[in-house]
């Protein structure tokens, strides 16, 4: 066998080493029936993904839509109702039907590959969440078709205005009942995740041997076990306020209006995090391998991702500085206190980075993006962490930059970086380096003509949230650029897509590891057999494929 | 059998985190909706840390029990194999969704499918476990070669 690992003797020989054989456990069925009868982890994450990205383009036609209304002042192309239901769909879309499922949907893939194991720990589970995960979404999805169309009441679907006093149509309550269910799904997701990191580890990977994206994906999942339930909770509340009677969150009646927001923001917060954390740990995987170096700090990145976490539980009222009801200088330190640990994983992202042998392939450039976009998001963060400065731009568009520096600059730039990066290995095939560049180059120029007036327009007192605005405000010209850049944007997309449809065609023919990674998702073939493994090479550090290319005499990177 | 000592002190760790914060949360705000989702935090935090290591013991007594044999766990365990279950489970529960938001009738239709897939769940679960079972006692009668 010409792979494989191998020890050295005392004699200098070179053997095989005996290693862990993971049973094939799956009998997959073919065709259709086999994706919709599926538990294997690769199928059910590229379940994931697809689903994802498809929910992806419909959130950015909504973007676009609504950036059309924007153009120019006093145009009516979807009017103020229909203004309201798209930037409602584009949030929910965005952050909980695209940025978290398909965290889930990389992290199924990778993640059993990474610890060396032949799937999660409960696979009828795993596929029991994806259907969920659809169903939910379809059902979120499925009020366009209804009578008054979809909910109108922003993703955060504020107490009194989702009251069914204000907002009596049924648009609202499959919004509710759609996240009800997708709540649940990704619950049942971080269950199975935890369970799988914490159990199903091969020989010799300890927890401080698990690959930083793995890392990540643990403490995501953490995250999501104590963020999701309150919203499930909320939206159920609000559910039996709508119809059953309740008074939750109706003042008049003895509730709190501002309860729903403390229990909306203590998911929301987080939720951020959640969209975060697991691209932090694709881009911290994607800038050793194209730097060849090992990560610098390793526990330091473990610990600034716990840290981070942590603390992301303790700010979740930053969004409701303006209230007058919570403590402003509490959460605005709490919110400060998060700069550190994601400063200490820039130095460490730039001290991998440092002399390094740096090559620019499509992922590496994404990675680059990501760090240079989302260091704006974090700075811009600050501003609005510090109360006398979040009262000034307060529910301005400087905050909708702001948080698409931190989404689209962070999370999307990351979520490209990883597909490029792991394509081959779902596939067998790279994607076109020269589409890759395109799309890269166009999303950068695009992010940066529609997001930065946004800044500006922010400063200028535009809120967020208007359908349409006077011709004497001045904002035109900076509205017009915006629409330009979301035109690139959804432009940009075109690349990826030719791309990934001209390397489908193709036959596969990618090795095990294209990249010369070091993580154990690159001991197998590309893509990996059932069951994963036939064989797993021995795991005494973080990156077991270069211990087992070095033993084998291989050529190490610096 | 792994020891779960650095899994312990994640979630001690949180529930500390959550623990402490929510106490000087609440001296330093007297605001209770905060405090009391602080405080939750903490101690389900604290309860998963006691259940990873009260179930780390268990599994550990039981593996010395049955003589470490050094393989995976994935060997010891069934096949899970293809199935609609999942499927079923999923559109039985949007069915009970939609009901929800639409009447009844729907929500009956949908818990029925669920049912019935949880049903055929548990049954192909119970199914794979015993011819897991059955396949390792033959494993275990085989001959040493």
């Amino acid at each position: 066998m010409a792979r494989g690992p191998r020890e050295r003797l005392p004699g200098g020989e070179w053997r095989p080493v005996s290693t862990v054989a993971a049973p094939v456990r799956h009998l997959e069925l073919a065709g259709i029936t086999g994706w919709l009868t599926t538990t294997d982890h690769k199928r059910i994450g590229l379940l994931y993904i697809t689903s994802a990205f498809a929910f992806f383009l419909v959130g950015g036609l909504l973007a676009e839509a609504m950036r059309v209304e924007l153009v120019a002042p006093g145009l009516q192309f979807v009017g103020e109702q229909g203004f309201d239901q798209l930037f409602t769909m584009h949030g929910t879309i965005m952050l909980l039907l695209f940025g978290t499922p398909m965290a889930i949907g990389l992290a199924n893939y990778v993640v059993p590959l990474q610890i060396g194991t032949d799937d999660m720990s409960f696979p009828r589970l795993n596929a029991l969440t994806f259907w969920m995960f659809l169903v939910g979404s379809l059902i979120v999805l499925s009020s366009f078709l209804v009578q008054g169309g979809p909910a109108a009441i922003g993703w955060t679907g504020y107490t009194p205005l989702s009251d069914v006093t204000y907002e009596p149509a049924v648009g609202v309550d499959l919004w509710i009942v759609g996240l009800i269910l997708t709540g649940l799904s990704a619950v049942l997701g971080a269950v199975n995740f935890v369970a799988t990191i914490y159990g199903r580890r091969a020989p010799g990977m300890t927890l401080f041997r698990m690959p930083i994206f793995t890392w990540n994906i643990l403490v995501t999942g953490l995250l999501i076990l104590f963020a999701f339930p309150p919203l499930t909770a909320a939206l159920a509340m609000l559910f039996i306020d709508r119809h059953l009677g309740g008074t939750f969150f109706l003042p008049a009646l003895g509730g709190s209006a501002v309860l729903w927001q403390h229990i909306f923001w203590f998911f929301g917060h987080p939720e951020v995090y959640i969209l975060i954390l697991p691209f932090f740990g694709v881009i911290t995987e994607i800038v050793s391998v194209f730097s060849r170096k090992p990560i610098f700090g390793y526990a330091a990145f473990v610990l600034a991702t716990i840290a981070i976490a942590s603390l992301s539980m303790s700010v979740w009222a930053h969004h409701m500085f303006t209230t007058g009801v919570v403590s402003n200088p509490f959460f605005s330190i709490a919110s400060f206190a998060i700069a550190v640990p994601t400063g200490i994983k820039f130095f460490n992202w730039i001290a991998t980075m440092w002399r390094g042998h740096l090559t620019f392939e499509a992922p590496m450039l994404w990675a680059i993006g990501f760090l240079y976009l989302f260091l704006l998001g974090g700075i811009t963060g600050i501003i609005v962490a510090s109360p006398p400065l979040d009262y000034h731009v307060q529910d301005t568009y400087f905050v909708v930059a702001h948080f698409h520096n931190t989404l689209i600059g962070g999370s999307v730039f990351a979520i490209f970086a990883g597909l490029y990066y792991w394509f081959p290995k779902m596939t067998g095939r790279r994607l076109s380096e020269r589409l890759g560049r395109i799309h890269f180059a166009l999303w950068v120029l695009g992010f940066t003509l529609t997001f930065l007036p946004q800044y500006e327009l922010g400063l200028l007192g535009m809120p967020r949230r208007i359908a349409d605005y006077g011709a004497a405000t001045g904002w035109r010209d900076l509205n017009a650029l915006s629409t330009v850049g979301a035109a690139v944007l959804g432009l940009g997309v075109l690349p990826f897509l030719v791309a990934v449809a001209a390397a489908l065609r193709r036959p596969p023919d990618q090795g095990p590891d294209p990249w010369g990674g070091a993580t154990l998702e690159w001991w197998t073939d590309s893509p990996p057999p059932p069951g994963n493994f036939r064989d797993l090479p021995p795991i005494r550090s973080v990156r077991p494929v270069f211990d087992a290319r070095l033993d084998a005499g291989g050529e190490a990177p610096s | 059998m792994r020891s779960l000592g650095p899994e312990v002190t994640l979630f001690a760790g949180m529930a500390t985190f959550g623990i402490v914060v929510g106490s000087a949360y609440w001296f330093l705000t007297y605001e209770t909706g905060g405090t009391i989702l602080l405080s939750a935090f903490g101690i389900a935090s604290a309860l998963a840390a006691i259940a990873v290591f009260v179930g780390g013991r268990f599994a550990g007594r039981r593996s010395r029990a049955r003589g470490a044999t050094g393989h995976s766990p994935a060997e010891a365990e069934p096949a899970p194999r293809p199935g609609w279950a999942p499927l079923g489970i999923a559109l039985g529960l949007g069915g009970v969704a939609l009901g929800a938001a639409f009447g009844p009738w729907l929500a009956i239709a949908g818990a029925l499918v669920a049912v019935r897939s949880a049903k055929s769940w548990l049954d192909t679960a119970v199914e794979e476990t015993d011819e897991a079972r059955r396949g390792s006692r033959d494993e275990g009668a085989a001959p040493d070669r």
